[in-house]
């Protein structure tokens, strides 16, 4: 079956800076695949580009067969994809709701809206507790809920999330993670970098890593878990 | 990391917060006792006199904060709108009120020109700012502030100077706007037509803080001045939130100056007063805070008008801005907090 999202041969940076050298990736209908690799090694410049918020030098992006490379980010997110940014870029003097509400900009009934809102505060119920709250004022990991939360709210086909547990104290960082994955039991198809690769590798079906802003190596998390190199350089062993 | 400097940074944090509270509710409670005296010494009429105006103020002040707030542009062209909006008002005005003459009609004989205001307020914005602000967002790499300064800054002197190549500086005022009676009520003499100006004002900011609330639309433009790329992952157009919200500030200008026209004839430079008066309000309650913009208006047209009766015309200006200064020593952000977007980015 042909992937939901394809990239190949990107070539990517900032101004005269190249970050992605030549970076390949698939990711399939109902996959949960990780990205993962060192600081620096171009995971969010991979994600911004996918996104629409980078514009490759080179490289093809097909997403559902169609190509999507150099189209704004606005028409990318309405064709599909959610990014959730490891900036969050949440609407800080706006309530959680209101949050909530703008990622289902796109969806014009407002029945639809009701019916995903729901779903949401389904998985994260601390949201639904803080639904008047101001984002702005909100900790770090309820904000964390909050960014996936939006993403969700345009029942996208294909999330990006980077870095979500960036920050976060390890409980937190564990939720983060479980609620990833009731999302993929329920059918949502996500890209996840991250630089915590041993809770990376439990949760995803299959891992690329990236180096230096190029592909090193990919194949099914379980594989890469006990893979020896990648066991020394990121699982610590 | 070091203890002492979070402690210090969030003591100055607090203290600043502080700062601009207490100077809010300072300039809040002096202009009350302002409108106050102005009330007793001056009588209820030039207080009601104060309030239309603040209507008004209001109105030119949201719209640039609007601008502001959600395209990070220093609209100097801001007064030239209402300079339109004049010139509009009156052109249509004179031959409507021929026509109406005798008939009761003749009442509401202002009302046409306020429609076409606002459609012209609309079509002037789309036109400038996809004509001309939009290539120079494309073409900006860094310093975007300036250029979309110093661009509004060539808008307006082209558009006044225009009027008074086209138009010569006559001035052209009326007389009486809306023939109705005037207002008697509570000791206090209102002419319909400041009556009216001041319901206009009411209405449109009453309409727009609905639409800002409580539409879709209205949200993403928040959306946008809070977080452009947050908005852009959601789906928004945002090229397009810029040129509803650059009309929407534009038609709220000139619908000021149509219907202030009584008050202030048309004339090449009649929107530099309302101009400086919008930058004067955005100042003291802080940039690109719509909210407070409203407020605003009414504090500075306390303020001016108490300086001129209590002090004379000459001081009209002197004490608004000096009032100013302090603010902007003790709370430099804006006594309610300024929310500019275009800080972070370099």
């Amino acid at each position: 079956m042909e992937p939901l999202l394809t990239v190949r041969d990107i070539e990517a940076g900032y101004g005269k800076l190249t970050v992605l050298r030549n970076v390949s990736l698939d990711v399939h209908q109902g996959e949960f695949v990780s990205l993962l690799g060192p600081n620096g090694a171009g995971k969010t410049t991979t994600l911004r580009t996918i996104s629409g918020f980078l514009v490759p030098f080179k490289g093809e992006i097909t997403f559902k067969g169609e190509s999507v490379v150099g189209k704004p980010a606005e028409e990318i997110s309405r064709l599909g994809i959610s990014f959730v940014s490891e900036t969050l870029n949440l609407f800080r003097d706006m309530t959680v709701r209101d949050n909530l509400l703008m990622g289902a900009y796109q969806i014009k009934d407002k029945a639809a809206r009701l019916e995903t809102l729901n779903f949401v505060y389904g998985v994260f119920d601390r949201l639904q507790e803080r639904e008047g709250q101001l984002a702005g004022t909100m900790s770090g990991g309820e904000q964390k809920m909050l960014a996936i939360a939006r993403g969700l709210m345009s029942q996208p086909s294909l999330l990006l999330v980077d870095e979500p547990s960036l920050g976060l104290a390890p409980q937190l960082a564990r939720d983060v993670f479980i609620a990833l994955r009731v999302l993929q039991k329920e059918g949502v198809t996500i890209l996840l970098v991250e630089q915590n690769a041993r809770a990376a590798l439990r949760i995803t079906n299959r891992g690329y890593i990236l180096e230096n802003g190029r592909i090193v190596a990919e194949d099914a998390s379980d594989l890469l878990r006990n893979d020896q190199r990648v066991r020394k350089a990121y699982l610590g062993r | 990391m070091n203890g002492t400097l979070i402690q210090s940074s969030l003591i100055h944090k607090a203290s600043a917060s502080m700062k601009k509270d207490t100077a809010a509710w300072i300039v809040i409670a002096v202009t009350i006792l302002t409108a106050i005296a102005l009330g007793v010494f001056a009588g209820a009429t030039q207080l009601a006199n104060t309030i239309v105006l603040g209507g008004m103020w209001a109105l030119m002040g949201v719209g640039l904060a609007l601008v502001f707030g959600v395209m990070n542009v220093s609209n100097f062209a801001h007064g030239e709108a209402f300079m339109v909006g004049s010139y509009v008002a009156y052109f249509v005005f004179g031959p409507v009120q021929k026509a109406f003459e005798g008939t009761h009609l003749a009442a509401i004989a202002p009302v046409p020109g306020l429609l076409i205001c606002i459609l012209a307020g609309v079509v002037l914005g789309v036109i400038i700012e996809k004509l001309l602000i939009h290539p120079l967002r494309v073409r900006t790499k860094q310093g975007w502030v300036m250029n979309a300064f110093l661009l509004t800054a060539g808008i307006s002197l082209i558009m006044s100077n225009g009027a008074r190549l086209l138009l010569g500086t006559k001035f052209r005022g009326v007389t009486t706007y809306w023939d109705l009676p005037s207002i008697n009520a509570l000791g206090v003499r209102l002419p319909s037509d400041r009556a009216a100006a001041f319901i206009l004002a009411l209405v449109a900011i009453a309409s727009l803080w609905f639409f800002l609330q409580r539409t879709d639309t209205g949200r993403a433009i928040r959306a946008v001045s809070q977080d452009e790329a947050g908005a852009r992952m959601v789906g928004v157009r945002v090229k397009w939130i810029y040129t509803l919200t650059f009309a929407l500030s534009t038609a709220l200008a000139t619908l000021a100056g149509a219907s202030l026209l009584f008050m202030f004839p048309a004339f090449p430079t009649v929107g530099l007063r309302p101009l400086y008066v919008s930058w004067y309000i955005l100042m003291l309650v802080g940039l690109g805070n719509v909210g407070g913009s409203i407020a605003g208006g009414f504090i500075v047209a306390v303020l001016q008008t108490a300086t001129q009766y209590f002090l004379g015309s000459v001081w009209e200006d002197v004490v608004p801005l000096i009032a100013m200064i302090l603010v902007l020593l003790l709370a430099p952000s804006g006594i309610f907090g300024s929310e500019v977007k275009g800080i972070h980015e370099q």
